[in-house]
């Protein structure tokens, strides 16, 4: 029985995962320096969609440091997940201007619209929902993003024409 | 030689609006038409007009035009490139006189500014060094590095007069002079791009739009304090700012401007470029270093200041990207130019952001000293649809809300905070009658909540018993000294918090308790929201007389409580079932669907 190749000198993943070499790439081009953690969880979270607790395991042993410290450290920001996450994640913002321009309703109505709650995903694992800080958009408010797109100007009104046009185009 | 330059402005708010689209357009329609030799298309950091997207500007005669979509360009080009005369249809209209704008320099919202830190924004291609060193770019570090000492570059930006632009105001060549005089080494140099207020996107702007004036700060910088390496901590959410910036350094290093042996001067100076991941705290000098550690964004008490004892305990120096992008115009043009802008107190210009309930949002850079009556109602065009201005919240979180009689306050550090609210990044966010301020400090409490680290317990504890006794009030249910509560709590907090955002969370509800007292009154005591936004006391009735029964409401209710009255054709609501989501009242086309917040009856 053979085992997938990997490069001889780093860490190996016995599920043989390439997710996993890609993950000992990045983390040797920051030299394992502990200060590179924020850099590499947001790496292997590009890659795994979410910080499941054997990459984070996987993260500190390689590393060197205690997995309380890398947990510590993920569960800290907001960007981090530790939960799976819709393949799309709609994040609509709820900074101020977005506040006083109706972005409270606007999280109402698209968790109807989908079936789900903030920071649940929806059945079929496309799209889950989230709401983010100031996106800096605010001459577009109010705005959302969905993936790495922004959709501005998306007042309540518009929400139930928004979920059966543009989402479609992510199915 | 081109006759003829399109700038498209290629911002987030212009890319979200379809500006790659309208580039690609531009693109396939001049090279149909064989202008393609003439014109040529520029892609643009932010013009600083992002309600507007796609925007974009003919050079050299200045026509700017809004709304450029794909599907004009071909219109644009017949009119414009062809014919030769402005496409009126694209052109903006002044809100005031309802007359077609023809240039840039007849808008009201540029004709105000006065562009130092954004001067080649909305100019240059940010991706491109050559278009930045052709106006001047990198001359200033050479200056620098070839005929000036870190002295004399320290007394010169003390000169200035420049202040710290993220928020705090201390001066910049004092807190340089520290650096510089500090006996250890190595040390390092951070540029704050942490912009994490919302309602502020200054930062963004001139990130995507000339990152490259951020970079030769940095190295001016560096320089001047003896330091080696430097880093930029930039938010995760700020995706295209992050490319530009990786790009840019790329360039930078290729031409030998960052690297070993700068100007063959033997200064070397490495920069990187680190990505945070979404905690507000980590604005906060003390927290952002631990998070450029690769730690938790935990402030830490000060002293020792990161001047004294910073990065892995050396020496550090940050500033704000607007106040890295201050320092070359600074070294090119003087300090008593410099000085010669703004007002006794503070120098210079600052970038602000009009957002909110205003009839022109985006970005714009004005002097110290403009008041706030002339940079909301005449660069900002005042507020939108007939409405009555209310408040104008400055300084995000940490700020307060300023009330309309305190209009010609004069803008800078100290002013503001007489008022009980701050500069901070410079975001204004403007609020009209529709907006409840009971529920606006209730929103920011719970964004200065959700966003403490948890390390100190005034603040941990504190916002989050302000913000229960917020929710109370705006579901109704306040009592009588829910205030007094209101005023001891905030008291506390402030005086006791570890960091800023402790120190200054309390200000959204000291600030609106100071201004808008009736409005918590009328909460409290006759359960009626005056601006009919906190729905637990709204009421949703349908006007009979002048429903039309179209159905619209019934269908667009999401829990089916709105029926045929008996037989007949027009509708109502039944009040047991109602949610106060105000679906009907948005979707009806006749003004039927009547919203109040009557006030409770007390009845005994």
């Amino acid at each position: 029985m053979s085992h997938p190749q990997i490069a001889p000198n780093l860490p190996y993943h016995p599920s043989g995962d390439q997710r996993f070499a890609q993950l000992d790439q990045t983390m040797a081009y920051y030299k394992h320096e502990p200060t590179a953690l924020i850099q590499i969880l947001h790496a292997a979270q590009h890659s795994f969609g979410y910080l499941a607790p054997d990459v984070l395991r996987y993260i500190a042993t390689a590393m060197k440091l205690p997995l309380a410290h890398v947990y510590g450290v993920t569960t800290f920001y907001n960007f981090f997940s530790i939960v799976p996450r819709g393949k799309y994640q709609i994040m609509v913002c709820t900074g101020t201007t977005c506040h006083v321009r109706g972005a409270a309703t606007v999280v109402e109505r698209l968790g109807q619209q989908l079936g789900v709650k903030e920071h649940e995903t929806t059945k079929d694992g496309l799209f889950s929902l989230h709401t983010a800080r100031c996106i800096g958009a605010c001459a577009l408010a109010p705005a959302i993003t969905v993936g790495d797109d922004v959709y501005g100007k998306l007042t309540p009104d518009k929400v139930p024409k928004f979920c059966q046009k543009d989402l479609k185009k992510y199915a | 030689m081109k006759r003829t330059h399109i700038l498209v402005c290629t911002g987030t708010g212009c890319t979200s609006a379809g500006s790659f689209q309208t580039r690609d357009a531009l693109l396939a329609e001049l090279e149909k038409r064989g202008l393609a030799g003439e014109v040529e298309v520029v892609e643009t950091g932010c013009m600083g007009r992002c309600d507007l997207g796609p925007v974009s500007m003919v050079h050299p005669d200045g026509t700017f035009y809004k709304n450029v979509q794909a599907a004009e360009v071909p219109k644009l080009v017949d009119e414009h490139f062809l014919k030769g005369r402005a496409y009126d249809k694209l052109l903006p209209t002044d809100p005031e006189t309802n007359h077609l704008i023809k240039t840039q320099a007849d808008f009201t919202f540029f004709n105000r500014q006065l562009r130092i830190v954004r001067d080649n924004c909305g100019i240059i291609d940010p991706e491109k060094i050559d278009e930045y060193i052709a106006r001047d770019g990198y001359l200033a570090l050479g200056k620098v590095l070839t005929g000036m000492t870190p002295e004399q570059v320290t007394d010169e930006i003390k000169a200035s007069g420049l202040r710290g632009r993220g928020g705090a105001g201390f001066p910049t060549g004092r807190k340089w002079e520290l650096m510089r005089l500090a006996p250890v080494n190595p040390k390092y140099v951070v540029c704050n791009a942490d912009e994490g207020d919302p309602g502020a996107f200054m930062n963004r702007s001139v990130l995507e739009g000339d990152p490259h004036s951020v970079i030769e700060g940095m190295a001016i910088g560096a320089y001047a304090m003896g330091a080696n390496r430097g880093f930029i901590y930039i938010r995760a959410e700020y995706g295209l700012a992050v490319k530009r910036l990786h790009i840019a350094i790329e360039q930078a290093y290729k031409l030998g401007l960052l690297g070993k042996n700068l100007f063959g001067t033997g200064f070397d100076f490495e920069l990187e470029v680190r990505i945070g991941a979404g905690a507000f705290v980590c604005g906060e000098e003390t927290a952002l270093m631990r998070s450029v550690e690769g730690r938790r964004g935990q402030p830490q008490p000060r002293p020792p200041f990161p001047a004294q004892r910073g990065l892995w305990g050396k020496p550090t120096n940050i500033n704000n990207v607007e106040t890295w992008a201050t320092i070359r115009p600074i070294i090119l043009k003087g300090a008593k130019w410099f000085a010669s802008i703004g007002t006794e107190k503070t120098k210079g210009t600052k970038v602000f952001c009009l957002a909110g309930k205003i009839n022109n949002t985006g970005v714009a850079e004005l002097p110290f000293g403009t008041t706030l009556r002339e940079m909301i109602f005449e660069v900002g065009g005042g507020v939108p649809n007939g409405k009555k201005f209310k408040a104008v919240q400055t300084g995000g979180p940490s700020g307060g809300v300023i009330p309309e009689q305190f209009l010609d306050t004069p803008v800078e550090y100290e002013t503001l905070q007489k008022l009980g609210s701050i500069m901070g990044s410079g975001g204004m966010v403007v609020v009209d009658e529709d907006s409840c301020m009971v529920d606006f400090a209730r929103f920011f409490m719970e964004f200065c909540c959700d966003e403490s680290c948890g390390k100190c317990p005034p603040c941990r504890v504190g916002t989050r018993q302000m913000l229960n006794i917020l929710n109370r009030i705006c579901a109704g249910q306040g009592e009588l000294d829910d205030i007094q509560k209101l005023e001891d709590l905030a008291a506390m907090v402030k005086d006791t918090s570890l960091c800023g955002l402790g120190q200054t969370a309390p200000n959204p509800v000291l600030t609106t308790l100071k201004y808008f007292r009736h409005e918590y009154e009328a909460h409290i005591m006759d359960k009626r929201c005056p601006a009919r936004v906190c729905r637990d006391l709204l009421h949703f009735e349908i006007d009979e007389p002048l429903c039309k029964g179209c159905s619209l409401c019934a269908r667009a209710c999401p829990v089916q409580t709105i029926a045929r009255v008996g037989t007949q054709k027009k509708f109502e609501i039944h009040e047991e079932k109602c949610i106060h989501c105000g679906a009907c009242f948005e979707v009806c086309r006749f003004d039927a669907v009547k919203k109040t917040s009557p006030g409770m009856l007390v009845t005994a």
